[in-house]
């Protein structure tokens, strides 16, 4: 099962796991992930993914 | 004099898709519950009679604009020629979609949002639009 991480605190805990109960249907997910206020788990960064650092563009 | 009319301030709550909330951008939230009346008046009828029809069912919401991030807009802009459902409650529950007898939770299911106003500027003014969501099954939950 996918789970879905909060980017809104309109639907819960930004960052945390979206919480799943009755009134989460096929319908209402397929709504949240289209308005952004959640993305797939796989998706979404995570707090202990690491950055690449930034390569400074040099002109020769 | 009326001693259990309802007084609106700050207590109604909006819930769109029974997981959105948009209290905290709603100023004013009309649903009214309608079944066409349809006419079965005959000969030898002294009166006009009808019987019930389609449910016809309207939410009229005045929600400030806001284009940030999870406001008004982008809660909107999604539903826009889509089904969906909404519940429009005197108070927000205390527990998320537990409502009562004392505060029902008036529900639209599979409704439709036929037009959005994107912008709605008056200067010197805040931003408001007004929506109608039409159709849709009526329900009250108590539970």
């Amino acid at each position: 099962m996918t789970d879905y991480i909060v980017n809104s605190h309109r639907v819960g805990a930004v960052g945390e796991k979206l919480k799943i109960n009755k009134f989460i249907t096929e319908k209402v997910l397929a709504y949240l992930l289209k308005a952004g206020f959640i993305t797939e788990a796989s998706q979404a960064p995570t707090k202990s993914a690491k950055t690449e650092p930034k390569q400074e563009l040099t002109e020769e | 004099m009326a001693t259990t009319t309802s007084t609106y301030l700050s207590n109604p709550d909006v819930l769109i898709n029974s997981t959105v909330s948009l209290r905290d951008q709603c100023s004013a939230a009309s649903l009214v519950r309608t079944v066409e009346a349809l006419e079965s008046t005959a000969f030898g009828d002294v009166s006009r009679y009808y019987v019930g029809g389609f449910e016809s069912n309207e939410l009229t919401l005045t929600l400030y604009m806001s284009y940030s991030t999870s406001e008004t807009y982008h809660t909107l802009a999604a539903l826009v020629g889509t089904q969906f459902d909404v519940i429009v409650s005197p108070s927000a529950p205390a527990t998320a979609g537990t409502y009562s007898a004392s505060n029902p939770g008036f529900k639209l299911e599979d409704c439709y949002l036929a037009s959005l106003p994107v912008i709605n500027a008056t200067m010197g003014e805040l931003s408001t639009i007004d929506i109608t969501i039409q159709g849709g099954k009526y329900s009250v939950d108590e539970s």
